[in-house]
Protein backbone atom coordinates (compact mmCIF):
# COMPACT_ATOMS: atom_id res chain seq x y z
CA UNK A 1 0.00 0.00 0.00
CA UNK A 2 1.98 2.63 -1.00
CA UNK A 3 -0.28 5.51 0.07
CA UNK A 4 -0.10 4.06 2.92
CA UNK A 5 4.06 4.01 2.80
CA UNK A 6 5.23 6.05 6.41
CA UNK A 7 8.92 7.30 6.62
CA UNK A 8 10.58 7.41 9.76
CA UNK A 9 13.70 9.12 9.97
CA UNK A 10 16.04 8.00 13.29
CA UNK A 11 18.88 9.07 14.50
CA UNK A 12 20.05 12.20 13.10
CA UNK A 13 23.45 12.75 14.61
CA UNK A 14 25.16 15.88 14.06
CA UNK A 15 28.81 16.91 13.82
CA UNK A 16 30.82 20.17 13.51
CA UNK A 17 31.85 21.11 10.42
CA UNK A 18 35.51 19.55 9.80
CA UNK A 19 38.22 21.63 9.01
CA UNK A 20 41.72 21.90 10.32
CA UNK A 21 41.33 25.13 11.20
CA UNK A 22 39.98 25.54 14.84
CA UNK A 23 36.17 26.27 14.84
CA UNK A 24 33.77 27.59 17.06
CA UNK A 25 30.49 25.53 16.46
CA UNK A 26 29.66 23.39 18.79
CA UNK A 27 28.97 19.98 18.27
CA UNK A 28 25.23 18.89 19.92
CA UNK A 29 26.27 15.25 19.91
CA UNK A 30 29.19 12.58 18.47
CA UNK A 31 28.62 10.43 15.71
CA UNK A 32 29.80 6.78 16.29
CA UNK A 33 31.85 7.10 13.63
CA UNK A 34 33.53 10.24 14.73
CA UNK A 35 35.64 10.27 17.83
CA UNK A 36 37.62 12.82 16.27
CA UNK A 37 34.50 15.63 17.80
CA UNK A 38 34.90 14.96 21.49
CA UNK A 39 36.54 17.54 22.67
CA UNK A 40 39.87 15.97 23.37
CA UNK A 41 40.35 14.65 20.08
CA UNK A 42 40.07 18.15 18.84
CA UNK A 43 43.26 19.02 20.44
CA UNK A 44 44.71 16.22 18.72
CA UNK A 45 47.88 18.06 16.61
CA UNK A 46 48.22 15.67 13.89
CA UNK A 47 44.77 16.47 12.01
CA UNK A 48 44.99 17.22 8.32
CA UNK A 49 42.99 19.27 6.13
CA UNK A 50 40.38 17.80 4.29
CA UNK A 51 41.38 17.76 1.42
CA UNK A 52 44.69 15.28 2.48
CA UNK A 53 42.36 13.58 4.20
CA UNK A 54 40.28 12.34 1.54
CA UNK A 55 43.89 10.14 1.17
CA UNK A 56 42.73 8.58 4.17
CA UNK A 57 41.38 5.14 2.89
CA UNK A 58 44.47 4.65 0.54
CA UNK A 59 46.85 5.02 4.02
CA UNK A 60 44.53 2.90 6.09
CA UNK A 61 45.03 0.47 3.14
CA UNK A 62 48.48 0.22 3.16
CA UNK A 63 49.05 0.81 7.24
CA UNK A 64 46.04 0.27 8.96
CA UNK A 65 45.16 2.81 11.73
CA UNK A 66 46.85 5.65 9.43
CA UNK A 67 44.02 6.64 8.32
CA UNK A 68 42.25 6.89 11.17
CA UNK A 69 45.13 8.74 12.58
CA UNK A 70 44.80 11.51 10.02
CA UNK A 71 41.09 11.55 10.48
CA UNK A 72 41.71 12.18 14.15
CA UNK A 73 40.02 8.92 14.90
CA UNK A 74 40.93 7.23 18.20
CA UNK A 75 40.17 3.87 17.12
CA UNK A 76 43.49 4.37 14.84
CA UNK A 77 44.82 2.43 18.16
CA UNK A 78 42.87 -0.80 17.85
CA UNK A 79 43.99 -1.23 13.94
CA UNK A 80 47.24 -0.56 14.98
CA UNK A 81 47.56 -2.86 17.68
CA UNK A 82 46.08 -5.43 16.06
CA UNK A 83 47.90 -5.19 13.10
CA UNK A 84 51.45 -5.46 15.68
CA UNK A 85 50.16 -8.22 17.15
CA UNK A 86 49.12 -10.46 14.05
CA UNK A 87 52.74 -9.30 12.76
CA UNK A 88 54.44 -10.19 15.76
CA UNK A 89 52.82 -13.66 15.93
CA UNK A 90 53.30 -14.57 11.99
CA UNK A 91 57.28 -13.65 12.93
CA UNK A 92 56.79 -16.04 15.65
CA UNK A 93 55.05 -18.76 13.67
CA UNK A 94 57.53 -18.24 10.34
CA UNK A 95 60.24 -18.63 13.51
CA UNK A 96 58.96 -21.46 15.00
CA UNK A 97 58.61 -23.29 11.14
CA UNK A 98 62.02 -22.76 10.42
CA UNK A 99 63.33 -24.26 13.62
CA UNK A 100 60.73 -27.14 13.46
CA UNK A 101 62.19 -27.69 9.97
CA UNK A 102 65.61 -28.13 11.24
CA UNK A 103 65.10 -30.09 14.47
CA UNK A 104 63.37 -32.95 12.27
CA UNK A 105 65.93 -32.91 9.15
CA UNK A 106 68.58 -32.91 11.57
CA UNK A 107 66.61 -35.84 13.63
CA UNK A 108 66.39 -37.99 10.25
CA UNK A 109 69.61 -37.29 9.45
CA UNK A 110 71.13 -38.80 12.68
CA UNK A 111 68.88 -41.17 13.42
CA UNK A 112 68.01 -42.83 10.33
CA UNK A 113 70.24 -41.43 7.45
CA UNK A 114 73.56 -41.95 9.32
CA UNK A 115 73.53 -45.92 8.65
CA UNK A 116 74.30 -45.07 5.25
CA UNK A 117 76.84 -42.62 5.28
CA UNK A 118 80.44 -43.53 6.44
CA UNK A 119 80.85 -39.91 6.73
CA UNK A 120 79.17 -36.93 8.73
CA UNK A 121 75.48 -37.45 8.84
CA UNK A 122 75.18 -33.39 8.86
CA UNK A 123 76.32 -33.86 5.69
CA UNK A 124 73.84 -35.58 3.89
CA UNK A 125 72.15 -34.04 1.01
CA UNK A 126 68.33 -32.08 1.67
CA UNK A 127 65.44 -32.85 -0.27
CA UNK A 128 62.01 -31.77 -0.60
CA UNK A 129 58.82 -32.39 1.58
CA UNK A 130 57.88 -34.96 -0.07
CA UNK A 131 61.39 -36.55 0.60
CA UNK A 132 60.32 -36.36 4.43
CA UNK A 133 56.76 -37.34 3.86
CA UNK A 134 57.69 -40.70 2.93
CA UNK A 135 60.13 -41.01 6.14
CA UNK A 136 57.38 -40.39 8.21
CA UNK A 137 54.73 -43.22 6.43
CA UNK A 138 57.60 -45.57 5.86
CA UNK A 139 60.12 -46.87 8.50
CA UNK A 140 62.53 -47.95 5.88
CA UNK A 141 63.21 -47.22 2.08
CA UNK A 142 64.84 -50.45 1.41
CA UNK A 143 67.32 -50.72 -0.86
CA UNK A 144 67.55 -49.64 -4.32
CA UNK A 145 68.91 -52.95 -5.82
CA UNK A 146 69.08 -56.02 -4.01
CA UNK A 147 72.41 -57.06 -6.21
CA UNK A 148 75.81 -55.25 -5.29
CA UNK A 149 76.46 -55.06 -9.01
CA UNK A 150 75.31 -55.60 -12.35
CA UNK A 151 71.47 -55.23 -13.18
CA UNK A 152 69.19 -53.39 -11.02
CA UNK A 153 67.62 -55.75 -8.44
CA UNK A 154 64.38 -53.90 -7.12
CA UNK A 155 63.36 -54.32 -3.19
CA UNK A 156 60.58 -56.28 -2.76
CA UNK A 157 60.15 -56.26 1.02
CA UNK A 158 56.97 -54.29 0.63
CA UNK A 159 56.82 -52.70 3.90
CA UNK A 160 59.50 -50.45 2.65
CA UNK A 161 58.89 -47.53 0.42
CA UNK A 162 61.44 -48.83 -2.37
CA UNK A 163 59.16 -52.22 -1.70
CA UNK A 164 56.21 -50.95 -1.96
CA UNK A 165 57.28 -48.83 -5.57
CA UNK A 166 58.48 -52.04 -7.00
CA UNK A 167 55.15 -53.70 -6.24
CA UNK A 168 52.95 -50.87 -7.40
CA UNK A 169 54.85 -50.76 -10.52
CA UNK A 170 54.52 -54.10 -11.39
CA UNK A 171 50.49 -53.74 -11.17
CA UNK A 172 51.01 -50.90 -12.97
CA UNK A 173 53.13 -52.02 -15.87
CA UNK A 174 52.33 -55.48 -18.35
CA UNK A 175 55.83 -55.30 -19.02
CA UNK A 176 59.04 -55.36 -16.62
CA UNK A 177 60.66 -53.15 -18.62
CA UNK A 178 57.98 -50.67 -18.23
CA UNK A 179 57.99 -51.76 -14.82
CA UNK A 180 61.50 -51.03 -13.85
CA UNK A 181 61.59 -47.54 -15.38
CA UNK A 182 58.78 -46.38 -13.45
CA UNK A 183 60.58 -47.96 -10.58
CA UNK A 184 63.60 -46.01 -10.92
CA UNK A 185 62.18 -43.10 -11.18
CA UNK A 186 60.19 -43.47 -8.20
CA UNK A 187 62.71 -45.08 -5.74
CA UNK A 188 64.92 -43.65 -3.16
CA UNK A 189 68.49 -43.47 -3.89
CA UNK A 190 70.90 -44.69 -1.39
CA UNK A 191 72.38 -41.14 -0.68
CA UNK A 192 68.72 -40.46 0.86
CA UNK A 193 68.25 -44.27 1.96
CA UNK A 194 66.62 -44.17 5.88
CA UNK A 195 65.80 -46.53 8.16
CA UNK A 196 64.12 -46.03 11.94
CA UNK A 197 64.39 -49.56 12.52
CA UNK A 198 65.40 -49.47 16.32
CA UNK A 199 64.77 -45.98 16.83
CA UNK A 200 60.92 -46.49 17.21
CA UNK A 201 60.69 -43.13 20.20
CA UNK A 202 62.90 -41.04 17.58
CA UNK A 203 60.74 -41.75 14.68
CA UNK A 204 57.83 -40.98 16.82
CA UNK A 205 59.63 -37.77 17.62
CA UNK A 206 60.27 -37.41 13.87
CA UNK A 207 56.62 -37.56 13.18
CA UNK A 208 55.58 -34.74 16.22
CA UNK A 209 58.25 -32.77 14.95
CA UNK A 210 56.94 -32.52 11.14
CA UNK A 211 53.40 -32.18 12.68
CA UNK A 212 54.38 -28.96 14.80
CA UNK A 213 56.45 -27.29 11.67
CA UNK A 214 52.77 -27.68 9.75
CA UNK A 215 51.16 -26.29 13.32
CA UNK A 216 53.00 -23.31 12.76
CA UNK A 217 52.41 -22.91 9.23
CA UNK A 218 48.91 -22.91 9.83
CA UNK A 219 49.18 -20.62 12.35
CA UNK A 220 51.23 -18.20 10.35
CA UNK A 221 48.72 -18.73 7.32
CA UNK A 222 46.05 -17.77 9.41
CA UNK A 223 47.93 -14.51 10.70
CA UNK A 224 48.24 -13.46 7.21
CA UNK A 225 44.09 -13.69 6.94
CA UNK A 226 43.89 -11.45 9.86
CA UNK A 227 46.48 -9.31 8.96
CA UNK A 228 44.66 -9.05 5.44
CA UNK A 229 41.38 -8.10 6.89
CA UNK A 230 42.98 -5.52 9.21
CA UNK A 231 44.15 -3.67 6.44
CA UNK A 232 40.85 -3.70 4.19
CA UNK A 233 38.54 -2.95 7.62
CA UNK A 234 40.72 -0.13 8.37
CA UNK A 235 40.22 1.24 5.05
CA UNK A 236 36.31 0.44 4.71
CA UNK A 237 36.35 2.45 7.89
CA UNK A 238 38.54 5.26 6.94
CA UNK A 239 36.31 5.51 3.60
CA UNK A 240 33.27 5.62 5.34
CA UNK A 241 34.13 8.35 7.56
CA UNK A 242 35.03 10.53 4.98
CA UNK A 243 31.94 10.03 2.64
CA UNK A 244 30.21 10.56 5.94
CA UNK A 245 32.14 13.85 7.09
CA UNK A 246 32.03 14.93 3.01
CA UNK A 247 28.29 15.23 3.35
CA UNK A 248 27.97 18.32 5.95
CA UNK A 249 24.93 20.25 6.22
CA UNK A 250 24.59 23.58 5.38
CA UNK A 251 25.07 24.85 8.61
CA UNK A 252 28.22 23.46 9.05
CA UNK A 253 26.78 19.88 10.82
CA UNK A 254 27.44 15.94 9.22
CA UNK A 255 24.44 13.68 9.14
CA UNK A 256 23.62 10.03 9.42
CA UNK A 257 20.58 9.00 9.30
CA UNK A 258 18.41 5.86 8.19
CA UNK A 259 14.89 5.59 6.87
CA UNK A 260 12.44 2.84 7.53
CA UNK A 261 9.19 1.92 5.20
CA UNK A 262 7.05 -0.47 5.17
CA UNK B 1 43.43 -38.67 2.19
CA UNK B 2 45.35 -36.63 0.49
CA UNK B 3 45.08 -39.05 -2.42
CA UNK B 4 41.16 -38.71 -2.02
CA UNK B 5 41.31 -34.79 -1.51
CA UNK B 6 43.13 -34.73 -4.71
CA UNK B 7 40.73 -36.97 -6.27
CA UNK B 8 37.60 -34.60 -5.96
CA UNK B 9 39.78 -31.88 -6.43
CA UNK B 10 40.60 -33.23 -9.86
CA UNK B 11 37.45 -34.12 -10.82
CA UNK B 12 36.41 -30.46 -9.82
CA UNK B 13 38.65 -28.90 -12.09
CA UNK B 14 38.60 -31.52 -15.12
CA UNK B 15 35.48 -29.25 -16.29
CA UNK B 16 35.74 -26.13 -18.13
CA UNK B 17 38.86 -24.11 -18.14
CA UNK B 18 40.42 -25.04 -14.55
CA UNK B 19 42.60 -27.40 -15.55
CA UNK B 20 45.59 -27.62 -13.50
CA UNK B 21 45.84 -28.31 -9.73
CA UNK B 22 44.02 -25.32 -8.33
CA UNK B 23 42.42 -25.55 -4.58
CA UNK B 24 39.31 -24.00 -3.61
CA UNK B 25 37.18 -24.93 -6.44
CA UNK B 26 34.59 -24.08 -4.24
CA UNK B 27 35.22 -20.65 -4.83
CA UNK B 28 34.01 -20.72 -8.20
CA UNK B 29 30.80 -22.99 -8.44
CA UNK B 30 28.19 -20.46 -9.80
CA UNK B 31 25.46 -19.54 -7.90
CA UNK B 32 22.56 -17.61 -8.70
CA UNK B 33 19.44 -17.61 -10.99
CA UNK B 34 19.61 -14.08 -12.25
CA UNK B 35 23.20 -14.73 -13.40
CA UNK B 36 22.35 -18.48 -14.70
CA UNK B 37 19.84 -17.73 -17.13
CA UNK B 38 22.41 -15.44 -18.79
CA UNK B 39 25.05 -17.71 -18.93
CA UNK B 40 26.61 -15.81 -16.08
CA UNK B 41 27.14 -12.59 -18.37
CA UNK B 42 26.33 -10.39 -15.21
CA UNK B 43 30.04 -9.12 -14.54
CA UNK B 44 28.77 -5.95 -16.10
CA UNK B 45 25.14 -5.52 -15.30
CA UNK B 46 24.11 -7.95 -12.57
CA UNK B 47 21.93 -7.27 -9.88
CA UNK B 48 21.55 -8.06 -6.04
CA UNK B 49 23.06 -10.29 -4.35
CA UNK B 50 24.20 -12.79 -6.35
CA UNK B 51 26.33 -10.32 -8.40
CA UNK B 52 28.98 -9.98 -6.06
CA UNK B 53 30.07 -13.65 -6.60
CA UNK B 54 31.18 -11.81 -10.18
CA UNK B 55 31.98 -8.24 -9.50
CA UNK B 56 31.47 -6.93 -5.83
CA UNK B 57 31.05 -3.10 -7.77
CA UNK B 58 27.35 -4.23 -8.40
CA UNK B 59 25.89 -3.85 -5.48
CA UNK B 60 26.97 0.07 -5.27
CA UNK B 61 23.43 0.59 -7.12
CA UNK B 62 21.40 -2.08 -5.78
CA UNK B 63 18.75 -2.06 -3.31
CA UNK B 64 18.89 -3.56 0.23
CA UNK B 65 18.06 -6.90 0.15
CA UNK B 66 17.79 -10.36 1.28
CA UNK B 67 18.86 -13.16 -0.65
CA UNK B 68 18.48 -16.79 -0.66
CA UNK B 69 20.11 -19.36 -3.70
CA UNK B 70 19.90 -23.29 -3.50
CA UNK B 71 22.12 -24.62 -6.67
CA UNK B 72 22.41 -28.02 -8.23
CA UNK B 73 25.90 -28.26 -9.75
CA UNK B 74 27.23 -30.00 -12.92
CA UNK B 75 30.16 -31.50 -10.72
CA UNK B 76 28.42 -34.63 -9.77
CA UNK B 77 29.75 -33.93 -6.16
CA UNK B 78 28.49 -31.42 -4.66
CA UNK B 79 25.15 -32.58 -3.05
CA UNK B 80 23.66 -29.29 -1.23
CA UNK B 81 24.72 -25.73 -1.76
CA UNK B 82 22.86 -23.06 -0.44
CA UNK B 83 23.89 -19.17 -0.07
CA UNK B 84 22.21 -16.64 1.93
CA UNK B 85 23.26 -12.89 1.76
CA UNK B 86 22.19 -9.42 3.13
CA UNK B 87 22.79 -6.15 0.82
CA UNK B 88 22.33 -2.76 3.43
CA UNK B 89 23.13 0.28 1.48
CA UNK B 90 24.44 3.37 3.28
CA UNK B 91 23.30 6.71 2.36
CA UNK B 92 26.44 8.59 0.71
CA UNK B 93 28.80 5.72 1.96
CA UNK B 94 28.23 3.02 -0.49
CA UNK B 95 26.46 -0.49 -0.14
CA UNK B 96 27.53 -3.34 2.37
CA UNK B 97 27.21 -7.34 1.96
CA UNK B 98 27.06 -10.07 4.22
CA UNK B 99 27.13 -14.02 2.68
CA UNK B 100 27.36 -17.33 4.00
CA UNK B 101 27.35 -20.50 1.65
CA UNK B 102 27.23 -23.81 2.50
CA UNK B 103 28.63 -26.87 0.28
CA UNK B 104 27.73 -30.34 0.95
CA UNK B 105 30.22 -32.50 -1.06
CA UNK B 106 28.70 -35.80 0.21
CA UNK B 107 30.39 -38.89 1.15
CA UNK B 108 33.48 -40.70 0.06
CA UNK B 109 34.60 -44.09 0.96
CA UNK B 110 38.16 -43.60 3.08
CA UNK B 111 40.73 -46.94 2.06
CA UNK B 112 43.68 -47.75 3.33
CA UNK B 113 47.06 -48.75 1.81
CA UNK B 114 45.71 -52.07 0.73
CA UNK B 115 42.44 -50.45 -0.92
CA UNK B 116 40.20 -51.77 2.19
CA UNK B 117 37.25 -49.97 2.83
CA UNK B 118 37.95 -48.88 6.47
CA UNK B 119 35.32 -45.44 6.74
CA UNK B 120 33.24 -43.39 5.38
CA UNK B 121 33.93 -39.62 5.18
CA UNK B 122 31.26 -36.80 4.68
CA UNK B 123 33.17 -33.44 2.91
CA UNK B 124 31.33 -29.73 3.07
CA UNK B 125 32.65 -26.04 2.74
CA UNK B 126 31.41 -23.08 4.10
CA UNK B 127 32.56 -19.57 2.11
CA UNK B 128 31.93 -16.31 4.16
CA UNK B 129 32.33 -13.15 2.98
CA UNK B 130 32.19 -9.33 3.63
CA UNK B 131 31.79 -6.80 0.73
CA UNK B 132 31.82 -3.03 0.76
CA UNK B 133 31.19 -0.88 -2.79
CA UNK B 134 30.82 2.70 -3.40
CA UNK B 135 30.12 5.17 -6.15
CA UNK B 136 32.53 7.38 -7.29
CA UNK B 137 30.02 9.69 -8.98
CA UNK B 138 27.34 8.65 -11.26
CA UNK B 139 29.27 6.56 -13.35
CA UNK B 140 31.76 4.77 -11.97
CA UNK B 141 31.67 2.19 -9.06
CA UNK B 142 34.10 0.03 -7.52
CA UNK B 143 34.14 -2.51 -4.60
CA UNK B 144 35.62 -5.45 -2.94
CA UNK B 145 35.02 -8.77 -1.19
CA UNK B 146 37.12 -10.51 1.12
CA UNK B 147 35.76 -14.26 2.00
CA UNK B 148 37.19 -16.80 3.90
CA UNK B 149 36.48 -20.43 2.67
CA UNK B 150 36.70 -23.52 4.82
CA UNK B 151 36.36 -27.12 4.08
CA UNK B 152 35.42 -29.42 6.98
CA UNK B 153 35.44 -33.69 6.74
CA UNK B 154 33.50 -35.67 9.06
CA UNK B 155 34.83 -39.07 9.60
CA UNK B 156 32.74 -42.24 10.13
CA UNK B 157 34.85 -45.47 11.01
CA UNK B 158 38.59 -45.03 10.51
CA UNK B 159 40.21 -42.01 8.26
CA UNK B 160 43.23 -40.09 8.01
CA UNK B 161 41.54 -36.57 7.83
CA UNK B 162 43.54 -33.65 8.57
CA UNK B 163 43.56 -32.51 11.91
CA UNK B 164 42.68 -28.64 11.30
CA UNK B 165 40.19 -27.90 9.21
CA UNK B 166 41.83 -26.48 5.68
CA UNK B 167 41.08 -23.03 5.20
CA UNK B 168 42.42 -20.13 3.14
CA UNK B 169 41.07 -16.24 2.16
CA UNK B 170 41.05 -14.61 -0.77
CA UNK B 171 39.55 -11.17 -2.38
CA UNK B 172 37.28 -10.31 -5.25
CA UNK B 173 37.80 -6.77 -6.63
CA UNK B 174 35.81 -4.78 -9.47
CA UNK B 175 34.48 -1.97 -10.92
CA UNK B 176 31.91 -0.68 -13.73
CA UNK B 177 31.71 2.47 -15.69
CA UNK B 178 28.67 3.94 -17.54
CA UNK B 179 30.06 4.93 -20.78
CA UNK B 180 26.52 7.33 -21.44
CA UNK B 181 24.72 9.31 -19.20
CA UNK B 182 21.41 6.95 -19.52
CA UNK B 183 23.15 3.80 -18.69
CA UNK B 184 22.93 2.11 -22.12
CA UNK B 185 26.46 0.92 -22.38
CA UNK B 186 28.30 -0.05 -19.20
CA UNK B 187 32.11 -1.78 -19.40
CA UNK B 188 33.03 -4.08 -16.33
CA UNK B 189 36.07 -5.74 -14.84
CA UNK B 190 36.90 -8.01 -12.12
CA UNK B 191 39.53 -9.90 -10.28
CA UNK B 192 38.53 -12.88 -8.33
CA UNK B 193 39.64 -15.59 -5.51
CA UNK B 194 43.09 -13.61 -5.29
CA UNK B 195 44.61 -15.23 -2.07
CA UNK B 196 46.05 -17.47 -0.23
CA UNK B 197 47.02 -21.22 -1.51
CA UNK B 198 44.56 -23.86 -0.15
CA UNK B 199 46.48 -26.44 2.71
CA UNK B 200 45.19 -29.46 3.27
CA UNK B 201 48.02 -31.47 4.60
CA UNK B 202 50.76 -29.84 4.54
CA UNK B 203 52.71 -26.30 2.92
CA UNK B 204 54.07 -27.72 -0.19
CA UNK B 205 50.67 -29.55 -0.97
CA UNK B 206 49.10 -26.02 -1.02
CA UNK B 207 47.87 -25.28 -4.04
CA UNK B 208 46.91 -22.10 -5.75
CA UNK B 209 43.66 -20.28 -5.53
CA UNK B 210 41.46 -20.34 -8.80
CA UNK B 211 42.62 -16.78 -9.90
CA UNK B 212 39.77 -15.43 -12.90
CA UNK B 213 40.43 -12.13 -14.35
CA UNK B 214 36.69 -11.10 -16.11
CA UNK B 215 35.99 -8.48 -18.54
CA UNK B 216 32.41 -7.68 -20.00
CA UNK B 217 30.03 -4.90 -21.91
CA UNK B 218 26.70 -4.48 -20.89
CA UNK B 219 23.99 -2.82 -23.33
CA UNK B 220 20.39 -2.13 -22.66
CA UNK B 221 19.09 -0.62 -26.15
CA UNK B 222 15.87 1.25 -26.15
CA UNK B 223 13.57 -0.14 -29.42
CA UNK B 224 10.65 1.98 -30.21
CA UNK B 225 8.93 -0.67 -31.92
CA UNK B 226 8.70 -2.35 -27.98
CA UNK B 227 6.23 -1.79 -25.59
CA UNK B 228 7.51 0.97 -23.03
CA UNK B 229 7.06 -1.44 -19.90
CA UNK B 230 9.04 -3.96 -22.16
CA UNK B 231 13.28 -3.57 -21.45
CA UNK B 232 15.83 -5.43 -22.90
CA UNK B 233 19.56 -5.86 -22.16
CA UNK B 234 22.46 -7.81 -23.07
CA UNK B 235 26.09 -8.61 -22.29
CA UNK B 236 29.32 -10.57 -23.43
CA UNK B 237 31.91 -11.16 -21.03
CA UNK B 238 35.25 -12.79 -21.14
CA UNK B 239 36.70 -14.67 -18.33
CA UNK B 240 39.93 -15.90 -17.65
CA UNK B 241 42.14 -17.97 -15.56
CA UNK B 242 44.93 -15.84 -14.66
CA UNK B 243 47.95 -18.38 -14.69
CA UNK B 244 46.17 -21.20 -16.72
CA UNK B 245 44.32 -22.13 -19.71
CA UNK B 246 42.07 -20.62 -22.35
CA UNK B 247 39.43 -17.89 -22.21
CA UNK B 248 35.77 -18.40 -21.87
CA UNK B 249 33.14 -15.91 -23.61
CA UNK B 250 29.59 -15.73 -21.92
CA UNK B 251 26.55 -14.54 -24.16
CA UNK B 252 23.51 -13.30 -21.77
CA UNK B 253 20.29 -11.65 -22.69
CA UNK B 254 17.47 -10.98 -20.65
CA UNK B 255 14.13 -8.95 -21.65
CA UNK B 256 11.67 -8.41 -18.80
CA UNK B 257 8.33 -7.41 -18.88
CA UNK B 258 6.73 -4.40 -16.49
CA UNK B 259 9.79 -5.25 -14.44
CA UNK B 260 7.54 -8.35 -13.18
CA UNK B 261 7.99 -10.43 -15.73
CA UNK B 262 11.74 -12.18 -17.05
CA UNK B 263 13.17 -14.44 -19.75
CA UNK B 264 16.89 -14.76 -19.77
CA UNK B 265 18.94 -17.03 -22.42
CA UNK B 266 22.12 -17.00 -22.52
CA UNK B 267 25.61 -19.47 -23.94
CA UNK B 268 28.51 -20.45 -22.21
CA UNK B 269 31.56 -21.34 -23.73
CA UNK B 270 34.36 -22.70 -21.39
CA UNK B 271 32.55 -21.01 -18.90
CA UNK B 272 34.27 -22.37 -15.51
CA UNK B 273 33.06 -25.03 -13.30
CA UNK B 274 29.65 -25.73 -15.06
CA UNK B 275 31.19 -26.23 -18.50
CA UNK B 276 29.86 -25.08 -21.49
CA UNK B 277 26.40 -25.34 -22.91
CA UNK B 278 23.09 -22.66 -23.90
CA UNK B 279 21.48 -21.43 -20.35
CA UNK B 280 17.99 -20.15 -19.71
CA UNK B 281 15.80 -18.85 -16.97
CA UNK B 282 12.73 -17.14 -15.80
CA UNK B 283 11.66 -15.06 -13.24
CA UNK B 284 9.03 -13.48 -11.56
CA UNK B 285 8.44 -11.01 -9.06
CA UNK B 286 5.60 -9.85 -7.08
CA UNK B 287 6.09 -6.72 -5.07
CA UNK B 288 9.01 -7.22 -2.94
CA UNK B 289 9.77 -10.45 -3.36
CA UNK B 290 11.52 -11.81 -6.75
CA UNK B 291 12.20 -15.61 -7.58
CA UNK B 292 13.94 -16.79 -10.16
CA UNK B 293 15.19 -20.09 -11.62
CA UNK B 294 17.77 -21.00 -14.05
CA UNK B 295 19.45 -24.01 -15.52
CA UNK B 296 22.20 -24.91 -18.32
CA UNK B 297 22.76 -27.64 -20.61
CA UNK B 298 26.04 -28.79 -20.33
CA UNK B 299 28.81 -30.86 -21.41
CA UNK B 300 30.22 -31.12 -17.87
CA UNK B 301 29.03 -33.68 -15.29
CA UNK B 302 27.16 -35.90 -17.66
CA UNK B 303 24.94 -38.42 -16.20
CA UNK B 304 24.74 -36.12 -13.09
CA UNK B 305 21.70 -33.85 -13.99
CA UNK B 306 21.32 -30.89 -15.60
CA UNK B 307 22.83 -27.40 -13.30
CA UNK B 308 19.68 -26.38 -11.61
CA UNK B 309 19.52 -22.59 -9.60
CA UNK B 310 16.31 -21.24 -7.72
CA UNK B 311 17.12 -17.72 -6.59
CA UNK B 312 14.95 -15.89 -3.83
CA UNK B 313 14.96 -12.40 -3.28
CA UNK B 314 13.26 -10.53 -0.69
CA UNK B 315 13.94 -6.57 -1.77
CA UNK B 316 12.87 -3.83 1.07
Amino acid sequence: MPDCRALFAIALITAPRLSAQPTSVVPRAVAWYDTATTSRARSVPWRVSPRVANYAPIASALIPGSGQLMLGNDRFIGYVALEALAWWKYAKDVSEQRSQEAAFKQLARRQARSHFTAGSPDLLPDADWAYYEKMRDYKESGSLSLSTSGPIVPETDTLTYNGSRWHLAQSTFSTREGALQKYLEDAVRPEFAWSWKSAQFQWDVFKQTTNKRNDAYRSGFTDLMVIGANHILSMVDAFSTVRLRASTNANGDAAIGARLSW
Amino acid sequence: MAILIATRRTVLAQTGITIGLEGGQELLLPTGARGLGMAQAIVASGIGAEAILRNPALIAHGPREVAFNIAQQANGITVADATTSIVWPVPRVGAFALSVRYLNQGDQQAVNDQQVVVGSIQFNGVVVGGTFAAQFGYKFAAGLTLKFLQLGSQCTGSCDIPPFPPRTAAIDFGVRYFLTKDSLIAVAASGLNLGLPLQVNDSPQADPLPHRAVIGVAITPKFSQLPKDAHVRGEVDMIKAVSIGGPGFLFGGEIAWMDQYSARVGYQRNGGPSGSGPTFGVGFATGKLHIDFAQIFTDAGAGSGKPTFLSLRYVF
